[in-house]
């Protein structure tokens, strides 16, 4: 099973170099669930009215992959350097 | 037998490498390692890197000269796979006449993809070929690297 990230570790540009910061990203998780769970009627309503145009299985599929990309991020890091100036992303 | 051939063979014999794999490595060796291979990537290194997993995907930006000729710029991307095999899936969402559009204009530029029908075979044969990529451009600018690891 993959873990999905728990933290991002941030590093902004600042005027005295960078500032570093770690946020619990474990807290988008409940949020996006909830939200997802109110949205969920009305997704099952406008996928009936999509059906005779062929366009509810995107509709219903987009929640459920949505969620396995966030669950997969784990890893995923950018560094970018330049002109004396460091920005980085972390999912950890 | 040398050590490398040996190792070539028992891999091949636990199947952990194809048969094309291993004529390839042993082609290699044949050619004194001096065509495809680096004297900075010896064999044994391209040993290990067949057969097995990669978790991430790197790309690596190295200019020590700036844009601009001033400070030097970096950018080291790490990509998880799992994120790759996640976002091929997506492909399936894309509406049928998008769908046309995309391989239509990729057809214009020469790639024959169909990425309507992108099966989770061809995801998983796609991945396994990410193992073997390594790009190393080296300009008069600065490097870049793409590889696996």
């Amino acid at each position: 099973m993959n873990w999905p990230p728990l933290l991002l570790h941030l590093r902004l540009p600042s005027r005295e170099g960078f500032v570093g910061l770690w946020l619990p990203w474990f807290l988008v998780y409940p949020i996006l669930l909830a939200l997802m769970l109110i949205a969920l009627p009305f997704i099952l309503v406008a996928a009936i009215f999509m059906v005779p145009a062929g366009r509810a299985r995107p509709l219903l599929m987009s929640g459920p992959y949505l969620w396995r990309l966030l669950f997969a991020m784990r890893g995923l890091k950018m560094d970018i350097e330049t002109a004396g100036r460091e920005m980085l992303f972390d999912f950890v | 037998m040398s050590d490398n051939r040996k190792k070539i063979l028992e891999m091949l014999d636990a199947k952990k490498i194809t048969v094309d794999e291993a004529t390839k490595l042993l082609s290699a060796i044949d050619r004194g390692d001096k065509s495809s291979f680096s004297d900075e990537r010896p064999i044994e290194q391209i040993l290990n890197r067949v057969g097995r997993k990669i978790k991430y995907l790197r790309v690596l930006v190295d200019n020590p000269h700036g844009h601009n000729g001033e400070a030097p710029e970096k950018v080291n991307v790490r990509v998880p796979v799992s994120l790759i095999r996640a976002g091929m899936k997506f492909t399936s969402l894309i509406p049928r006449e998008a769908g046309d559009k995309v391989e239509e204009e990729l057809r214009c530029r020469g790639i024959n993809l169909n990425i309507k029908n992108i099966k989770d075979e061809d995801i998983d044969a796609l991945i396994e070929a990410l193992a073997e990529l390594e790009v190393d451009i080296d300009g008069g600018e600065g490097k870049v690297r793409v590889f696996a690891e």
